[in-house]
Formats: C-alpha cells, sequence, structure tokens
C-alpha cells in the first residue's frame, strides 16, 4: 500500500540510509505558497539591483583550476559587464583581475585561455603588467605628466579561492571564506574525486532568457517526465529527492539504473541500461539474473570494475554504493549546478547578460576522471544514458578549445531538450497574463535560491 | 609539387605531449611539433605578430596560444583566431607514419603564403 503524499518528507531515494548521514533527506524548510514575481525575470530594475546587491557579494564560479595549471597559464571569465583574469601567478597562487588596462580601459585579455612567459602587455599601447598584476612598464612613461600615473598600481585585484579544482572570485573586498559560504558542501563532496577530473567539453551557449530563468530548468527534475521522457525507464522521475540547506543550496538525488516506478513491468531489466553497462565495457550477460527493481547493482559492480581497469579504485571506494550511480545534483549559491558522479561531473553556470534582463550566459563544463583504459569510453552526461559515448582511452591531456554552440544538437541530447524550453518559458513569464510560476513542492529549490536573492536584495 | 617533396623523420610521435608540442631545430629552421591524440603538425617556432619564439606556447586542442600577447592561430590552417596578429602562423607538411613524424621541409608554408590564399579565398 503507497502512504499518502506528505508535501514536508517527499521522496526519500535512500529509506534504509544506505548513503548515511550525507544521503539522508534534510528537514523540510517552509518556503510559502506565493508566486514568485514575475518581473524578476524581466526588469532592468531588478537586473541592476541584482548586480549591485548579488554579483558583487557573492562567490561567483570562474573555472577551472586545470585552467591555471602551471605558473603563467590564465583563463577569462566574462561575466555580466565585467571581464576578469584568472593567472597561476606563482606556484602556490592563483590570482584574479578585472581584465581592464589602467591607461585606457582596453582589455588586456581577449581569448578563452593561455599561458604567459612573463607578464601581460596590453595590445593597444603597450604597457606591461607582471603575473601578480603589479604595474611593470609604462610604455614611453616620459611623455605623460607625473600626476597622470603617479597612482597608477597595476591591475585592480578581486578575491579569488580555489575548491575541488573550481575557482571562485569574490568582487566584494571583504567576502566571507569560501569555504564557510560554500555551507554543507565541502562536507557533502569530500569523497568525490572531482578535482582529479579534467575537462572533456566546454560549451558556451546564448540564451534568450534570463538568468534565473534558465537555471530553474535544472534545479528540478518534475520536468522529467515530459522533457526527458527517454531517461523515465532507469531513474527516479516523480521520487526523486530534493534536500533544501543554508546560505540558498540545494540537492536533488536522481537514482540511475534500476527500473522506474513508472514502468510497467519492474522485474524487466530497463531498455537501455545493458548499453549503458557496455558502455561501461560491462559484461550485461553477468548481470542477467537481477530483476529491473534491483539493476542498480549491476551499474554499482560495473563502475568498481571500471575503476579497477582505470586506477581509480582508491577514490572510488570512498563512495557509497549510491553514488557509485546516482546522480547527487547540487545548486551552488546562485551561478552553478553541479551533477556529480562517481567518474565524471556537470559544471552548468548561468551567468547574467551584460545588459538585457531577457538574456544570460550558459556554459557547460563536461569533467571526466581520465581513463588508463585504451578501449574504455568515456561517459558523456551531456546526453545521460546510453547514447552518452565519448572519446575512448581519453587520458585528459588534450585540453579541448571552448565551443560556442550555433545549434542546440551541439550541447548534447539531453541538455538540448531542457535547452528547447527556456527561452519559451522568458516569453510565457513577460506575457500581461502570466502572474508568476506555481511551484509544487517537487520545485521547492526554486523557491529556496529565490529566497537566498530575496536576503541579498534585503527584502528579508 | 614545384619542389618535389623532402620527408624527414623528426621525432617519434609518443615523445611529443598529447595536446602539448615540442620544439626541433633543422639547420636554419626552428620547429614546433604539436600533437592533438593522433595528429602531428608542424609549425614554424615564431609568432607573426612580433617574431617572437613560441616555445612557451600552450595549447587547446587545434588552438595554439602566444606566451607573448596571447595571439591565438589554429594550427590546421595557420589562422590567426584571435588576439593581436592579424598574419597567420607559417608551417609545413607534416604526416605520422608508424609511430614517427614527418615533415616535408622542401614545401614550406610561409606566414604570407597562407595569408595570400586566405585574402584570394575570401575574394572569391
Ligand atoms: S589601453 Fe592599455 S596600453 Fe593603452
Ligand atoms: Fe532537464
Amino acid at each position: 500500500m503507497n502512504k499518502p503524499y506528505d508535501f514536508k518528507t517527499g521522496y526519500q531515494v535512500y529509506p534504509d540510509n544506505s548513503s548515511g548521514e550525507l544521503g539522508k533527506k534534510a528537514p523540510y524548510v517552509d518556503h510559502g505558497t506565493e508566486r514568485p514575481d514575475p518581473k524578476r525575470y524581466y526588469s532592468k530594475e531588478e537586473a541592476d539591483l541584482e548586480w549591485h546587491m548579488l554579483w558583487k557579494k557573492v562567490w561567483i564560479f570562474a573555472g577551472v583550476a586545470q585552467d591555471a595549471g602551471d605558473v603563467g597559464s590564465y583563463f577569462k571569465l566574462d561575466f555580466g559587464k565585467e571581464s576578469f583574469i584568472i593567472v597561476r601567478s606563482a606556484v602556490d597562487r592563483v590570482q584574479a583581475f578585472y581584465n581592464v588596462c589602467p591607461h585606457r580601459g582596453n582589455r588586456l585579455v581577449h581569448n578563452d585561455f593561455g599561458r604567459l612567459s612573463k607578464n601581460f602587455q596590453c595590445t593597444f599601447h603597450g604597457w606591461k603588467f607582471n603575473l601578480d598584476g603589479t604595474l611593470n612598464e609604462i610604455h614611453d612613461a616620459h611623455t605623460f605628466r607625473k600626476e597622470v600615473i603617479a597612482d597608477v598600481e597595476g591591475l585592480v585585484e578581486v578575491k579569488c579561492e580555489i575548491w575541488k579544482g573550481m575557482v571562485f572570485i569574490n568582487m566584494d573586498p571583504n567576502p566571507e571564506p569560501l569555504l564557510d559560504y560554500l555551507g554543507v558542501l565541502p562536507e557533502h563532496v569530500a569523497n568525490y574525486p572531482l578535482e582529479k577530473m579534467r575537462v572533456m567539453k566546454d560549451i558556451e551557449w546564448h540564451w534568450d532568457a534570463n538568468w534565473k530563468t534558465a537555471i530553474e530548468a535544472f534545479v528540478e527534475f518534475y520536468h522529467a517526465d515530459a522533457t526527458h521522457p527517454e531517461v523515465i525507464p532507469f531513474s527516479s522521475t516523480t521520487e526523486t529527492q530534493y534536500d533544501l540547506y543554508d546560505k540558498g543550496i540545494s540537492r536533488m538525488i536522481i537514482t540511475f539504473g534500476a527500473s522506474g516506478p513508472k514502468n510497467p513491468d519492474r522485474n524487466a531489466i530497463p531498455p537501455g541500461m545493458e548499453g549503458m553497462i557496455a558502455l561501461y565495457r560491462g559484461n550485461p550477460e553477468d548481470y542477467k539474473h537481477l530483476k529491473g527493481y534491483e539493476y542498480n547493482k549491476a551499474m554499482i559492480d560495473t563502475r568498481k570494475k571500471w575503476a579497477q581497469r582505470n586506477g581509480w579504485e582508491a577514490e572510488l571506494a570512498k563512495l557509497t554504493d549510491d553514488q557509485l550511480t546516482d546522480d547527487w545534483n547540487y545548486h551552488v549559491f546562485p551561478t552553478i549546478t553541479l551533477n556529480i558522479f562517481a567518474d565524471s561531473m556537470l559544471i552548468q553556470t548561468f551567468r547574467p547578460h551584460a545588459t538585457d534582463p531577457c538574456k544570460s550566459v550558459y556554459q557547460v563544463f563536461t569533467m571526466c576522471l581520465p581513463l588508463k583504459d585504451p578501449l574504455q569510453h568515456s561517459f558523456d552526461i551531456n546526453s545521460y544514458g546510453p547514447e552518452g559515448l565519448g572519446p575512448q582511452g581519453w587520458d585528459g591531456s588534450v585540453r579541448p578549445k571552448r565551443i560556442y554552440a550555433k545549434e542546440l544538437v551541439e550541447l548534447g541530447s539531453v541538455l538540448s531538450q531542457d535547452a528547447i524550453n527556456v527561452p519559451l518559458v522568458q516569453q510565457g513569464i513577460q506575457s500581461d497574463v502570466f502572474k508568476g510560476s506555481r511551484l509544487g513542492e517537487s520545485e521547492n529549490r526554486v523557491r529556496h535560491y529565490l529566497a537566498e536573492i530575496d536576503r541579498y536584495l534585503g527584502r528579508r | 609539387m614545384a619542389n618535389g617533396e623532402d620527408w624527414q623523420r623528426v621525432i617519434a610521435l609518443n615523445e611529443v605531449p598529447n595536446g602539448g608540442l615540442r620544439c626541433l631545430e633543422r639547420g636554419a629552421v626552428r620547429l614546433l611539433i604539436c600533437r592533438v591524440h593522433d595528429e602531428a603538425y608542424a609549425v614554424i617556432n615564431r609568432c607573426p605578430h612580433l617574431g617572437l619564439d613560441l616555445d612557451q606556447a600552450a595549447m587547446y586542442e587545434h588552438e595554439l596560444v602566444c606566451p607573448h600577447h596571447n595571439a591565438c592561430f589554429d594550427i590546421r590552417s595557420g589562422k590567426p583566431t584571435s588576439g593581436p596578429s592579424v598574419f597567420p602562423l607559417g608551417g609545413y607538411p607534416c604526416r605520422v607514419l608508424d609511430g614517427e613524424v614527418e615533415v616535408d621541409f622542401a614545401n614550406p608554408d610561409s606566414t604570407m603564403d597562407r595569408h595570400m590564399r586566405a585574402v584570394n579565398a575570401a575574394k572569391r
């Protein structure tokens, strides 16, 4: 007999506590039933308020530490109207600067990433800056009156910290330390080898939608049945677990591998899963004895063997069996989501547009543990499921160029299903008849981060 | 080809780091051998922006970034893709045979050649 749905408990994916404290359902947070004001998604005033009260205060994901690997390596982050350079200025130091030349304002770095042998040099009049941002040389300095250049120290620095191979910056001169800002995350994610993953794909996409409209399509799995019907056979959709934590952080756990409750015959092996086992070079014949509802065990066993062949046994031994197959998805307030798997992770970033609140920039990093087994294909999460076949024997040493996607298909099958909806939702939100989203309890992560934004904007 | 061909073995592919490069000199010719998985490319170790060397250049798949002023080039075509250079990067025909990288030294693809070819192609 099914228990009636209680919105305060929702669904728990590990009722037998198989992932211990970390997998437990977080206590209910009551954010009420009000509909968020649609103006938040298109008004210029709101975007300006967010810029000053939110974006200039929070830790912003800037990129991956891999791109600031050796001294002189740098990457650029364009964020709203600003642009930043993140550079490894010394063996043990990564720094971030506004990408603005103090002479006439030219952008110092124009490309996505690179490595400098000595210093930054502006392309306009050739002013030079050391890797640590200090001024190195003003070209023909004698042609300036002293007062004009007396106070030039160099580039303007912003705070920069690294967590688990991810680089964050903060425009606030006195922010709380990143590790405090991240709340439960460092503890929750401690056992995953995220810092050992390398970039397999790096795609940028521009949306005709506010950054919030975009991110809200990725923090609930209520949309899965309608948007991603191909995942129904092997994952939880309705039964996804949602957890809300302090500081606007939230999580959903999407199960993977076992026959979902919507399958007519839960004993049958879910379609596609044998292909998925084969993708990880497991033998589906070994798991014929399993029933559909317990087929996640096949994935768990296959990933353990994958770890042995590819040199990740010690790392994956720290994870629970659930973590070896399921998708633990975190929203790192406010601007990224992490879909974390044992061997791979999707970092999705949602950034405001420089001037237009009805546009935003989306970037997705597909991160994978490098492979040792030359026959092993990597798993390309952008196409979540057996068709997510990445390159074979991928050792992580080639850093792919960023793809500026022009067509949806370049995002991968699953992500493009999401991407189709986003601008259409934005259009509807801007309609005179739309009075705000009616959010279900499977969408409580939306209320949660909006409430945290309100705290920053001084509304609570 | 007008000059005939002069293929010379320069280095084993596995001595070039995947996703990276190796500097080589043959007489007066200074080359970078760049590797992307099983492919190799031979480009001239001289940035066409200000003529500086590219020993410390970084590679992002087929993009090579100059360590001095961030000029970016596609090593397949030599085309500048971003940054201050308006001229393309020079190179030589290059192939991989039995795990060995070979370069055709008889057919340098000088910066201006590629540049003019690109200009003419754009006109057509
Ligand atoms: S604007 Fe940078 S040197 Fe003139
Ligand atoms: Fe989705």
